[in-house]
């Protein structure tokens, strides 16, 4: 037979085919001269007339091409910059692509269950990603950010190891410290804003006129405080962007008008960016800034404490250069001021760190276990692609022989899996927008950033990466597997038991084994947070959280300028409100529990001699109105609640804490002995103890109470109420309104804010631990799944191929039974192997959750146990459904199949 | 004499196209051929008047397809090497059946003219 195909091939030179196009053509065309050589030569042609009979079906020499060139698209041959090499690559990548597509459409099966596992994976890797660009690596708002930092007063001795420094130390460190530039000092302030519109509680702070020069942020219009600002009487104030937007329409001509904040007349100055938000505890968020300015009295005062202290070092200066020159100043400090600063050291945070401290730690956690996730999936996509290449050997064993070489094979296998993986990121990314909505509402209000999570350039870009990482991960077992197969082995008829198969069966082994061992780890790190949330859930707040309605109701200063006026306000509003249906009582106090930080102070019993000022006792007071303790559901254990006769005119009285009564009286009664806030020779009243209340977790649901007084506000001055509490007999969200509008009925310009339930402000003190303990048991209820389905997967092909075995032992004699518990343990030896594995790792790595967790150990053996069995039986289920099947086989069909 | 159909002295190139195009769809109705039966039935059925050559048939072909009128499928069956098999498709189906009606008030249009009468 004559060759035609050079003859064809001549023809379509021009034409400019895919190469696998030209292939197809010339292998019809040739076949049609073939048959025609054929015709003739069976009419009795001599060969060559017939070869050149055949050859006439070409007709002139380019009719074939000049048609073929109307109706074919050309491959696009115009990137042929460089040498004949590239064009070839470029061409080969074309082909596998088209190749890769067509064979992935052939399996609709394995591609989509491929690519749910790939979307999964890089969904989820996509989602935390994303949380940790926007909140760990994208750089703060501020000029040369890297310079900022936060200096603290380290109280560790009293437990307060960042705590907030007093204004004369404050003065002293930024007259002494050379390290730094710049020192700011601010601190937490609400005002009441009025006169326009709606009256509003506004989160505000007093900052250091260099403030804003300090952090490198200029004003959006107007602009920000100069030096002589912070002198005392001086009333101009910055607003912030959100509120000139929100209130003033972003009217530029704010500037230079007035506005009244707290019943007096402040002067708009500037408007501050967007950007701009300083770091705060909780959900505190700045809508004015005012200058901070100490009166001669607060500027030597060493023992309240309540600034936050930012500062700018100087370039070249190291965090640990500005460390050691505070920690010598403190002992200076200490030295010329024993009373107040024994023991008391400075401490120098970087911003950033104090920003992103808290959240940290569980974002880290988290990207190491959605990379777990990927790999999982990673795992069970080469376990396919492993048992699909068993399938596929003879298809790449022929192109082995037919030439091509193992790179190039090994090329094509790689495109088709990275090509999976794309799939599979497109369906991720399409997850993560949806993943990163939902992370927005678990993710704690108060992590700064949380806004600004999204899908940017960074995040597409690791995505991308992450994905061809993935592909080449899953594909490269397989594909290099599949181009060192054993020609002879493979295209040999019955070539079961080839080495090649059992290279693959001991590949998919080693991936079941990885898979479990990689998902236990993860499985331990969530019944970890799991069981140590139940631990927090568990915790006594000291009160009763249900049916609790709060709210803030700051009184202005100007209009309630003393004690009487503030309490004839709050009688009236509580008179009122326990009068509205579905109230069952009501009452005032200075800060509610777990909400604002209240204060705390030295405290001196009568009798006990002041000790050392290092060792003096540190009580954290509130001050109440009366029926508090009811309300709350804080159990009195002796004694009595404040009543109304507790009046600033009559005898000083406080109500204790256990803890507090514990320390300064033991083993006696405390009822009607004396205490005194500051030490025992300050000029502070004694007071009279008339009660002894259960311990309450003040300032944190986590850490163990501290010592606790309660003053009657009305025999404190200092101190007055502006949070109210409401215990109700129905669900207290539906009573908000008309508690609202008994406060307006007293006072129609009195603002009333932040209206929450006890409930949901004891769970957003455990926010945190919510947001790690629901992220990582979803990722690992991901885990167990996609380890459950390899298991299933390398267990159903094991007994798909075992099927002869098991119909030659079931003809010998063997019973179901034996057959079901010989599958099985097979499945259960390659699961133990891997929980080993997995419980070496999971007792290194869970120690990095030890910050993460309350209550329990992080090798709390309970957990351990607990998780081993649901594996293991999350694994004898994966086994058992395939060895049901091997049970089923019939040993005559099994042995006839051969 | 047998003749080129390429070469045929119909003057009107549409027609000759269209006439291709009706002649193979109408190959393609009943049942799946690849492209040397395709020329063998044309042909053999004009009595050796019609003969399509290599160069003329494929490229028609291929363009049928990627009309989408027709569909190739490589086809294995024992014993034979895999042939191309072209069959019609759903819009191919339509497109014949309003070929053939096109054609048929043609010819007889230019049978009432010219007089011609069927055998």
């Amino acid at each position: 037979m004559p060759d035609f195909k050079v003859e064809i091939r001549a023809r379509l030179a021009k034409v400019g085919l895919s190469p696998l196009r030209e292939a197809e053509i010339v292998e019809e065309l040739s076949q049609h001269l073939e048959d025609e050589y054929e015709r003739a030569l069976s009419c009795g042609t001599s060969e060559e007339e017939a070869r050149q009979q055949a050859l006439q079906q070409l007709n002139a020499s380019d009719l074939l091409g000049r048609e073929l060139k109307h109706v074919e698209q050309r491959v696009p041959v115009a990137v042929t910059l460089g040498t004949e090499e590239k064009v070839n690559i470029l061409a080969d990548l074309w082909q596998d692509l088209r190749y890769a597509l067509r064979t992935l459409a052939k399996n609709p099966a394995f591609t989509s269950i491929a690519i749910v596992a790939i979307a999964l994976g890089i969904g989820a890797n996509t989602v935390i990603f994303s949380a940790v660009n926007a909140v760990l690596l994208r750089p703060l708002p501020f000029k040369n950010p890297e310079q900022l930092v936060m200096v603290w007063e380290n109280a560790a001795h009293l437990g307060f190891p960042k705590d907030t420094p007093s204004p004369a130390n404050f003065l002293d460190w930024q007259k002494q410290a050379g390290s730094f530039s710049g020192m700011a000092a601010m601190v937490e302030r609400s005002f009441n804003l009025t006169g326009v519109g709606e009256p509003e509680r506004l989160d505000a702070r007093r900052v250091s006129a260099n403030l804003f020069e300090l952090l490198g942020v200029p004003a959006l219009i107007g602009r920000t405080f100069v030096p002589d600002d912070d002198k005392p009487g001086t009333h101009v104030v910055v607003l912030s962007y959100s509120l000139w937007q929100r209130r003033f329409g972003s009217d530029p001509s704010v500037i230079g008008r007035a506005i009244t904040l707290n019943g007096e007349s402040y002067t708009v100055i500037g408007v501050m960016p967007r950007s701009v938000q300083l770091p705060s505890s909780g959900t505190w968020k700045d809508q004015v800034w005012v200058p901070i300015s100490f009166p001669a009295d607060e500027a030597a005062s060493r023992g309240s404490h309540f600034l936050e202290v930012i500062a700018r070092m100087k370039p070249g200066i190291t965090l640990k250069q500005a460390q050691t020159e505070m920690d010598t100043i403190a002992a200076r400090l200490a030295q010329q001021y024993p009373d107040h600063n024994k023991r008391r050291g400075a401490v120098v945070v970087p911003l950033h760190e104090q920003i992103v401290g808290d959240i940290k730690p569980a974002l880290l956690v988290l990207l190491g276990a959605v990379g777990f996730v990927l790999l999982i999936a990673c795992a069970n996509v080469a376990n396919l692609l492993l048992a699909r290449a068993a399938v596929r050997q003879k298809e790449i064993a022929l192109r082995l022989a037919l030439g091509a070489s193992r790179s190039r094979l090994t090329r094509q296998l790689l495109t088709e899996s990275v090509l999976l993986a794309m799939f599979g990121a497109g369906f991720g990314v399409l997850l993560a927008l949806a993943g990163i909505r939902a992370l927005k509402t678990f993710i704690p209000a108060a992590t700064s950033q949380v806004q600004t999570i999204n899908i940017g350039a960074r995040v597409l870009i690791f995505t991308v990466v992450v994905t061809v990482l993935t592909g080449i991960a899953f594909g490269l077992a397989p594909a290099i597997q599949a181009s060192h197969l054993d020609l002879n082995d493979t295209l040999k008829e019955g070539g079961r038991d080839s080495a090649g198969i059992s290279k693959g069966n001991r590949a998919r082994s080693f991936l079941v084994i990885g898979e479990v061992a990689v998902s236990f780890v993860l499985l331990i790190g969530a019944g970890l947070l799991i069981n140590s949330f139940v631990h927090l859930r568990n915790l006594h707040p000291g009160f009763r959280a249900d049916h609790l309605l709060t709210m803030q109701v700051d009184l202005s200063e100007v209009k309630y300028p003393n004690l009487e006026r503030r309490a004839s306000f709050f009688d009236e509003v509580i008179r009122r409100v326990r009068a509205l249906p579905g109230v069952q009582s009501a009452a005032c106090a200075s800060n509610l529990p777990l909400k604002y930080n209240g204060g705390s102070t030295t405290t001196s019993a009568e009798g006990i001699p002041d000790p050392p000022p290092d060792q003096r006792p540190d009580v954290v007071f509130r001050a109440i109105g009366p029926g508090y303790f009811g309300t709350m559901g804080i159990p009195i254990i002796r004694g009595r609640d404040f009543t109304d006769h507790d009046k600033a005119n009559s005898k000083d009285v406080v109500v204790i804490s256990e803890k507090t009564a514990q320390h300064f009286w033991p083993g006696q009664d405390a009822i009607g002995k004396r205490l005194k806030p500051g030490l025992s020779k300050s000029d502070s009243a004694w007071r009279e103890v008339i009660g002894i209340v259960k311990d309450v977790r003040q300032n944190d649901l986590i850490a163990p109470p501290k010592m606790q007084m309660y003053f009657t506000y009305r025999q404190l001055k200092e101190f007055p109420p502006n949070a109210l509490v409401v215990r109700t007999s129905i669900e207290p969200m539906s009573l908000a309104g008309s508690v609202r509008d008994a406060i307006w009925s007293v006072d129609k310009d009195q603002t009333v804010s932040d209206i929450d339930t006890m409930d949901h402000i004891v769970s957003e003190a455990i926010a945190r631990q919510r947001f790690s303990m629901l992220l990582l048991g979803i990722f690992a209820a991901l885990a167990l799944v996609l380890a459950a389905m390899g298991i299933y997967g390398v267990m159903s092909y094991s007994v798909a191929q075992r099927t002869h075995e098991i119909g030659i032992r079931m003809a010998l004699g063997a019973r179901r039974a034996d057959v079901l518990k010989m599958t099985v343990n097979q499945g259960l030896k390659l699961v133990s192997i891997g929980m080993m594995l997995g419980l070496a790792a999971a007792f290194l790595l869970t120690r990095v959750l030890a910050s993460l967790l309350f209550g329990i150990s992080a090798t709390d053996p309970i957990t351990f146990l607990g998780i081993s069995l649901v594996l293991l039986a999350v694994a004898i289920l994966a086994s058992y459904f395939p060895a049901l099947r091997a049970t089923k086989v019939d040993p005559i069909i099994a042995l006839r199949a051969q | 004499m047998a003749l080129q159909y390429m070469a045929s002295p119909v003057p009107d190139r549409e027609l000759k196209k269209g006439s291709a195009e009706l002649m193979i769809l109408s190959l393609l109705e009943n049942r799946p051929r690849h492209g040397y039966e395709i020329a063998q039935l044309i042909e053999l059925r004009s009595r050796g008047a019609i003969r399509f050559n290599v160069a003329s048939l494929y490229p028609l072909l291929y363009r049928l397809e990627k009309r989408n009128w027709i569909r190739g499928r490589w086809v294995e069956k024992p014993g034979q090497r895999r042939r191309r098999y072209y069959r019609l498709t759903a819009s191919g189906k339509n497109v014949l059946s309003k070929q053939r009606a096109g054609w048929r008030e043609f010819v007889e249009a230019i049978n009432l003219i010219t007089g011609i009468q069927h055998a």
